[in-house]
């Protein structure tokens, strides 16, 4: 086992200021500013075309920021003296050469890393890849590439762990192991910073979390800090289930009364109004509740509060 | 530095782009060397016409013999080189090597390390078999070897510069265009016909506008001719070809300028 560097709070700290990026016109990173911190699992959220890889890969020195900086444990990636030690990243599952063996792939890496060679299979082992190390990662099923990459990451053993997307192609019993994984990394005091689509995984991995949409900051915080902004920012509180035999008439109430209605049979989903009211509403109409439920509103429902109406794609 | 040009060797060697390439050079050496014997011995040392057989005409013999192959092998050798940068790119590899290695400076200064040592192998090998063979046939026609002569011994170490500045443009063209099969006719297109097309334009201009024998010798100014008029074994490529050693300047001022800007833009460049 390696050695890795001292566990500081600064040593792993991620610090974005005013990172922006253009493309001729278009901005895709717009003066963004978040910060990263060791021993949790920060969630980089966003719709796609937000702007996460592009802020991932300049974080990486991949590419070149039109404005700002990023710096990882206060240096810039490139002025890192040895960059796999410091920082593991796992990009894009096809980043190797097919014909290769995984094992070859992650040996080229170790050489350019002047780290040992029996690492790789040290790291194979560590990501389940042992038995197909040294088949050709063109026969790879796209999980096994996934753990690939992750194993690459891993090389160094670094204090700091930035992963773009890397659940995409892992089986549920992939995702099960990354989730342990990264878990059982940020308690060592380390930093992850892992990108993602999937809320819901979001909600079950991340400690703290940070919105982006089209290229700006939206929000930072742990979960439920931004499960409660987004329920202040909103239109009012969470959805409220209800369910009646006479949904047409307690709809039309409860619009007259300025909520929003959706309907489906006899289940009536209904927000900008408490469940309280509703309940008084019901009850001056005349009307019989079977189900009043106030939806405990969730990461997915605050992710969509907080980036709506930003246009994704500019 | 030693570990970027490490991981480059290691690149290498895991794929079989470099065996393949090899056994191409060797064969195309072999057939070269075949050919040359069977035309001086059933040709030029056939021939009744005593200037044939004077010391210049076989001094030449010599050189083409020893450097036999050396035309297409130069050109294999530049796209192999030029390969090692546009494979990366091809393969989506070169987010890992830059990311292992993030001063790219260095990776591209390794990989024009490895290409001109690859060039420079090359270039020895085929020196060994092409004098090994052309001296041993020499002999059975009752000849010299003149190896110790300067304008032989010349031919066959600017034929090894050649292999090695041709090395380097080759990896200079990679990083400028990147894309696998762009450079691949880019680089083969330069040396094969950007010649006969660009003596085509000066013979225009010495014919039209600046009737001065100087725009013909000017011509050494593009690559490829100033890799002939380099590498060809005392003789003229053309009637006003200036000496080896101006081609061998102007072919290696071009591989320094692939080296800069190739790195320049290689520096710049936005790996998503």
């Amino acid at each position: 086992m390696m050695s890795s560097g001292p566990m500081t709070e600064t040593g792993g700290r991620i610090v974005v200021s005013h990172l922006t990026k253009k493309y001729g016109e278009v901005t895709a990173v717009d003066d963004l500013s978040f910060t990263v911190r060791s021993g949790r699992v920060t969630g980089f959220l966003g719709p796609n075309g937000a702007g996460k890889t592009t802020t991932l890969r300049m974080m990486l020195d991949l590419v070149r920021p039109t404005g700002g900086t990023a710096t990882i444990g206060g240096v810039r990636y490139a002025d890192l003296p040895d960059p796999l030690r410091s920082v593991g990243a796992v990009l894009d599952a096809s980043g190797a050469h097919l014909a290769n063996s995984g094992r070859k792939h992650l040996r080229i890496l170790l050489a350019a890393a002047g780290l040992p060679a029996a690492r790789a299979d040290a790291v194979l082992a560590e990501t389940g890849l042992r038995s197909v190390s040294r088949r050709k990662i063109n026969d790879y099923s796209l999980g096994m590439r996934q753990r690939l990459g992750i194993a690459a990451a891993l090389l160094g053993d670094p204090q700091v762990l930035v992963l773009d997307e890397p659940a995409n192609g892992l089986d549920p019993e992939g995702i099960h192991w990354l989730r342990e994984f990264l878990r059982s990394r940020s308690r060592q005091g380390r930093t992850v910073l892992i990108s993602s689509h999937l809320l819901s995984e979001m909600q079950l991995l991340a400690d703290e979390v940070v919105i982006i949409a089209a290229g700006r900051l939206v929000a930072q915080g742990t979960i439920e800090q931004i499960i409660d902004a987004a329920g202040r920012s909103g239109s009012g509180p969470g959805p409220v289930r209800v369910r009646t035999p006479q949904a047409d008439a307690l709809g039309r109430a409860l619009e007259r009364m300025g909520a929003e209605v959706i309907k489906d049979g006899e289940v009536l989903q209904i927000s900008g109004i408490d469940a309280p009211a509703i309940g008084g509403v019901a009850l001056r109409a005349g009307i019989e509740l079977h189900e009043l439920t106030a939806e405990a509103p969730d990461l997915e429902q605050a992710f969509l509060r907080l980036t709506q109406g930003k246009a994704a794609i500019r | 530095m030693n570990r970027t040009v490490r991981s480059e060797i290691r690149k290498i060697r895991s794929t079989q782009g470099w065996w393949l390439t090899g056994l191409a050079i060797l064969t195309l050496t072999a057939f070269a060397l075949l050919s040359h014997v069977v035309i001086y011995h059933f040709g030029d040392l056939a021939s009744s016409d005593p200037a044939l057989r004077s010391p210049a005409a076989l001094a030449v013999m010599a050189g083409t013999l020893y450097t036999s192959g050396q035309f297409l092998g130069v050109l294999l050798v530049m796209l192999f080189a030029a390969g090692l940068i546009t494979n990366e790119y091809a393969h989506h590899t070169i987010t890992s090597t830059f990311l292992a290695t993030p001063r790219r400076s260095q990776v591209v200064m390794a990989k024009l390390a490895v290409a001109g040592l690859l060039g420079l192998a090359v270039g020895l090998l085929t020196s060994a078999i092409g004098i090994g063979a052309g001296v041993a046939f020499l002999h059975s026609e009752g000849l010299p070897s003149r190896l110790g002569e300067w304008n032989v011994a010349g031919s066959v170490l600017l034929g090894l510069a050649a292999y090695v500045v041709w090395a380097v443009l080759g990896v200079g063209l990679g990083a400028l265009l990147r894309r696998k099969t762009a450079t691949i006719v880019t680089g083969a297109l330069i040396y094969l016909v950007g010649s006969a097309v660009l003596t085509a334009v000066f013979e225009l201009i010495h014919q039209h506008l600046i009737r001065q024998d100087w725009i013909l010798t000017a011509r050494v100014i593009v690559p490829s001719i100033a890799s002939q008029v380099m590498t060809t074994p005392g003789g003229r490529v053309f009637d006003q070809a200036p000496s080896q050693w101006v081609g061998a300047c102007v072919l290696i001022g071009y591989g320094l300028i692939a080296i800069v800007t190739g790195t320049f833009v290689v520096r710049r460049q936005d790996i998503t």
